[in-house]
């Protein structure tokens, strides 16, 4: 199994679409942690805290995390590579397994690069505002680990969608789609507060600890991070399974 | 002895279409079996079907007698070419070949030793969309021969090869069979699949016409006889009488079906007749795939 958790780590790193997406997540992590430590008004009472603040402006790097774990897989598809793989590794449930694991790996150190960046930038330029970064070693840990666990679980369920969709442009609209129309109507019209915790983007906040600034909390009691962890886990898991199913059962026709 | 690659009574369906309907074929051990059919006849879904791709309706398709997706080593069962350029545009084709190696748990020099066999160590380091279409074949034989396997299944390999590529696949697939590989051949290019192959399997609408060596499919008066004479009205006309089908040849010779050679000297003999030719007729490859095939 590290044989093929390596080769599927070597995959992502070598194809030009990942480095893209990285090139992209960062350079957009910079221009807005950079923009929002100058500009953001963090003296204002009731204003984002500047850890949260660099950490929510880091965060959207994982809607990048979901898409290149649904591209892992299909783009193998796509481009029809898909046969060579499982011409080495045919027992599709491993290869998936490997595919999860070396996405969630990926994943979680985008996650942790991003952060450090963010947080990186905003300690640079706020001492320049003269105000103060204000942040504890345990409070850093926990942010760095959020977003580590919150980058490895998106990148796995990305993963799974990728399984489950197969093919690339359906995917990354339905997950487009998912997040920004679908989950809002749920939040906005349909669930009740304590329902709209359990959605994908209010269980990202809560495993960023960004929660209480996102306003999912402010609805109803905190799932906590380590709660929230569980619930994108679970959603993780059921679409790696769903995936899984129809990965096993799909003939490879081209 | 289980056969290297053993197809039986093998059938898929899609919907209403069947695409394989029973078929039955083996390989054994060192052979190069040319695997021959015309457009839609299932050679692809055969193949396949043989490597784990596509799932049967019915019937198997083993490899050293089991799915190959229970393969032990897999990378070194088997090597296939299904598709060329079937790689990552993105990617380099070295890069390619590496995470196929990792995978197949080969050590990493081997990645270099497919791309000199290949002739592609030049391009190893570009990437693979932008490879010609013969680059993208090298490219796929290079993965196919990663694992140094004992079994290939080339899907059309010579697609987009130029002559020289041609002759030095065929050369390396025949030193492979010398070396008791066992080979699984598609391909359109009939005079190649000759030039190969021991033998051909041909198949028509999913299920098998033929299985033979090509030798006994081409040789021998597969084609006929020739005869030649100063009087080739009276022969033609003495050979029907003793129940061959007589029609002309070439530089006033006649080709006759019907009767072996023995049988026309005997007419011939009788007749009193002098011929100055009586030679046997082999047919192409492609006369027989087209005989073989043919909705008539």
């Amino acid at each position: 199994m590290t044989a093929l958790v390596r080769s599927e780590i070597l995959k992502l790193r070598t194809a030009r679409s990942f480095i893209v997406l990285i090139c992209i997540a960062v350079g957009l992590t910079v221009l807005i942690s950079t923009l929002s430590g100058f500009l953001t008004k963090f003296e204002d009472p009731g204003a984002t805290p500047p850890p949260i603040d660099a950490t929510l402006n880091a965060s959207f790097v994982l809607f990048f995390a979901l898409i290149l774990g649904a591209l892992s897989v299909t783009t193998e598809y796509r481009h029809g590579s898909i046969a060579s793989t499982l011409l080495v590794e045919p027992d599709r449930p491993r290869l998936l397994a490997a595919k999860l694991i070396a996405a969630s790996a990926v994943g979680a150190a985008i996650g942790v690069l991003v952060e450090l960046l963010s947080l990186g930038i905003e300690a640079v330029i706020l001492p320049t505002r003269d105000i103060s970064m204000d942040l504890g070693f345990g409070e850093f840990l926990k942010l760095v680990a959020g977003m580590a666990a919150a980058g490895a679980l998106i990148t796995a369920l990305g993963v799974g969608v990728g399984a489950l969709i197969r093919r690339q442009t359906a995917a990354i609209v339905g997950v487009l789609v998912y997040l920004f129309v679908i989950e809002t109507i749920l939040t906005g019209v349909v669930l009740n507060s304590s329902l709209v915790r359990f959605t994908l983007n209010a269980a990202i906040a809560e495993v960023t600890a960004t929660s209480d600034q996102a306003g999912i909390d402010k609805l109803d009691e905190p799932l906590g991070q380590i709660v929230g962890g569980l619930v994108l886990l679970a959603w993780a898991a059921v679409f790696a399974l769903l995936g899984g199913a129809v990965m096993r059962t799909t003939d490879v026709t081209d | 002895m289980t056969p290297p690659v053993q197809i039986t009574d093998l059938r898929k369906r899609y919907g209403k279409t069947v695409a394989v309907d029973g078929l039955s074929f083996e390989v054994d051990e060192g052979r190069i079996v040319g695997f021959l059919g015309p457009n839609g006849a299932g050679k692809t879904t055969t193949l396949r079907s043989l490597l784990g791709l596509i799932r049967p309706t019915s019937g198997e398709a083993l490899i050293e007698g089991r799915p190959f997706v229970e393969a032990k080593e897999p990378g070194r069962t088997v090597g296939a070419v299904l598709e060329a350029g079937a790689a990552h545009p993105g990617r380099s084709g070295r890069n390619h070949l590496r995470a196929l190696a990792l995978a197949a748990d080969l050590p990493p020099g081997r990645v270099d030793e497919v791309l000199e066999m290949v002739d592609l160590t030049g391009a190893a380091h570009r990437r693979a969309g932008g490879y010609s279409l013969g680059m993208k074949q090298r490219l796929g034989l290079a993965a196919a021969l990663l694992g140094n396997p004992r079994i290939l299944v080339l899907d059309e390999p010579a697609n987009g090869l130029d002559p020289a590529g041609m002759r030095w696949l065929r050369d390396l697939l025949r030193s492979l069979a010398a070396a008791g590989h066992s080979i699984l051949i598609s391909s359109h290019v009939l005079s190649e699949v000759s030039a190969i192959a021991d033998d051909a399997v041909v198949i028509n609408h999913g299920h098998s016409v033929v299985q033979a060596p090509i030798s006994e499919l081409t040789g021998g008066t597969a084609g006929g006889m020739r005869i030649a004479g100063p009087d080739v009205e009276r022969l033609a006309e003495r050979l029907r009488s003793g129940g061959a089908s007589v029609e002309p040849g070439t530089d006033g010779s006649l080709v006759v079906q019907g009767l072996s050679g023995e049988e026309i000297g005997r007419v011939v003999a009788q007749s009193g007749l002098v011929i100055s030719e009586l030679s046997p007729i082999a047919r192409s490859l492609e006369d027989v795939f087209l005989e073989l095939t043919s909705e008539a």
